[in-house]
């Protein structure tokens, strides 16, 4: 990608700040509308080809602190996040999902978004589908899919293959599945962007924000050394749910920044199966089940051999089983709507914000009504084992064993983790609960926008990615408009 | 020195748990430098307290068995290593947690592929 080369000191109309979803879109719309726009990223510039997907070296590579992070609170959830040119979406599942149309009316009601229904929404989204084009598998679906829909099936329950932001190549993998790569930001909005004149920044770490008579200051560090001053009339902060409300926060604005994050929890299972269902290069499977929700959902995680050691290491010989029978092995997850808040807080002296979440008793419910039945499915699909991942009663054989799992679970109980975090900058004109207006400019503040995940009202119960471009598209068109 | 030292004694234990081995093995395969490295890279707020806690299940050994737990011999350090991940602490089974995870992804991480 065409890199801007770092200068001490530059000026600009818009900087927008950060390159995944929210970013991207929000950089390619104001630039394809003639603006001049410098688009910051901390991370660096990978091609997809840098590293196989979902491998421990991607992890490394494209990963926030390699991808070791988590949230203090009972328990501790640990979380992911992107951090390279095209954020998360280098490294998400690309599952896509618009926001249901009763959680788009909710959060107009409670946060008061002017403007913000489901019906005005629809051009964003086709929009942006348009660039993205969502698709599901065209001919056979993979294993861990197939073992999903016809559990989920026997169990009298519908699922289906979500349609996901990814490109198919006619090569087969071993199963016959067509083989896929991302469609991600740096295929698709990024190229755009530098398309239409836009400049890209990478491994700039952007450390405050100061307000000028007219227009900001933007004091940032490249590769951690060099500090760059640049000064901008317009900015766009988009670095995610976490480091959006730290680099606010850093920058002296506080009202109503960082105190109400969300996520959505999940939890792991693994299903172990006579036959051989895992393949090579398999991925995430695209299947979900979405009776329970928003509420839950039940889908198919990552199951190359260290995840499924990692998920099997609380059972005795997991590890090993994992190496020895991953073929047979699947890895499945029970992901939560979120319901409580958490916060970031920027902490003087660190570079990393304090993140704070405690997981509620309505998610606890949701998980432990999730594992049960997920354990249910995936022996009615041919599972001859589950390994729920509970301490107390980790594998389950037979239909009648899931009798005695938790409806709640404990928070001891299980490994929690997310990797859907968001609402940290709540948007709308209510400003005892709203950090931006309803077009994202941070309330009190002129010329400084968010655009991204952290202004969602609260969790949507889906996949958010889709919703964050959309907003993006919306809060961009309006800013061009007024 | 003594910090690597530690890290070294953790993935010997690992390794004779999951991968069969030594503390020769260890060294070939670099998962010492790796597991610091990614420590390294950890945000400041886990970093700082997972270096202490390393440090005291170090010393924990001492308080246990006479001898810090880079000292012990294969059989205490498995017994140690076991109590710390069945502890009714979260704090100590999450410890667990983190060494193993990391552990295993490092060394099946060429499985990936």
């Amino acid at each position: 990608m065409r890199i801007t080369e770092p200068e001490s000191y530059r000026r600009a109309e818009i900087v927008v700040i950060g390159s995944g979803p929210g970013g991207a879109v929000t950089a390619a719309t104001l630039a394809s509308a003639g603006k001049e726009v410098l688009l910051i990223e901390e991370g660096a510039d990978l091609a997809q080809t840098s590293c196989v997907p979902f491998s421990y070296e991607e992890m490394k590579q494209k990963y926030r602190s390699g991808g070791i992070t988590a949230a203090f609170g009972k328990p501790s959830v640990a979380y992911a996040e992107g951090s390279c040119v095209g954020g998360g979406s280098e490294v998400n599942s690309g599952l896509y999902h618009r926001t249901p149309a009763d959680v788009i009316e909710q959060w107009a009601k409670d946060n008061q978004v002017d403007f913000f229904t489901p019906e005005s929404m629809e051009r964003h989204y086709a929009d942006c589908e348009a660039v993205m084009q969502p698709t599901t598998y065209p001919g056979l679906i993979p294993a861990a899919s197939k073992i999903l829909r016809d559990g989920a099936k026997a169990r009298g329950m519908s699922s289906f293959d979500v349609p996901r932001l990814i490109d198919f190549s006619k090569e087969l993998d071993e199963q016959g599945v067509q083989k896929s790569t991302r469609r991600s930001m740096s295929e698709t909005f990024l190229p755009m962007f530098l398309q239409n004149g836009g400049s890209l920044l990478a491994n700039a770490r952007v450390q405050r924000l100061s307000r000028q008579r007219s227009g900001w200051e933007v004091h940032a560090v490249f590769r951690g050394s060099r500090q760059l001053l640049i000064r901008a009339d317009k900015i766009f902060v988009c670095a995610g749910a976490i480091h959006t409300p730290a680099l606010l926060q850093r920058s002296g604005i506080r009202k109503n920044i960082g105190k109400t994050l969300s996520m959505q929890p999940m939890v792991k299972v693994t299903a172990e199966f006579d036959e051989e269902v895992n393949f090579p290069g398999m991925g995430i499977a695209g299947e979900q089940v979405k009776e329970f929700s928003p509420e839950y959902s039940l889908g198919c995680g990552i199951s190359s051999p260290a995840h499924l050691a990692i998920n099997l290491s609380a059972e005795e010989g997991g590890p090993q089983l994992a190496v020895d029978r991953h073929r047979h092995l699947v890895s499945y997850y029970v992901m939560s709507r979120g319901t409580m808040h958490g916060s970031v807080t920027a902490v003087p002296g660190f570079a990393d914000p304090l993140v704070r979440y405690n997981v509620s008793q309505q998610e606890f419910c949701n998980l432990g009504d999730g594992i049960k039945g997920l354990t249910r499915v995936l022996l009615a699909a041919g599972a001859q084992r589950v390994f729920t991942g509970l301490a107390d009663d980790p594998v389950i054989e037979s239909l009648a064993q899931t009798d005695r799992l938790p409806r709640i679970l404990a928070p001891d109980a299980s490994n929690i983790m997310t990797v859907h975090l968001m609402a940290s900058c709540p948007m709308g004109e209510n400003q005892r609960r709203a950090a931006v207006n309803s077009w994202g400019r941070v309330h009190g503040h002129g010329g400084l926008y968010v655009s991204d995940v952290s202004t969602l009202c609260s969790s949507p119960g889906v996949n958010p990615q889709g919703t964050i471009m959309a907003l993006a598209r919306r809060n961009s068109d309006h800013f061009l408009k007024v | 020195m003594s910090y690597p030292r530690i890290i070294a004694a953790i993935s010997t234990e690992l390794q004779r748990r999951y991968a069969g081995g030594d503390e020769n093995s260890v060294r070939e395969t670099g998962v010492v430098s790796e597991i610091i490295e990614r420590q390294n890279s950890m945000p400041d707020y886990l970093r700082f307290p997972m270096r202490a806690l390393t440090r005291i299940f170090d010393y924990w050994g001492l308080v246990v068995a006479g001898k810090r737990f880079q000292n012990l011999d294969p059989a205490a350090q498995a017994r140690l290593f076991d109590a710390w991940k069945k502890s009714r602490f979260n704090v100590c089974r999450n410890f667990v947690r983190f060494y193993e995870s990391l552990y295993l992804l490092i060394v099946l991480q060429e499985d990936a592929r």
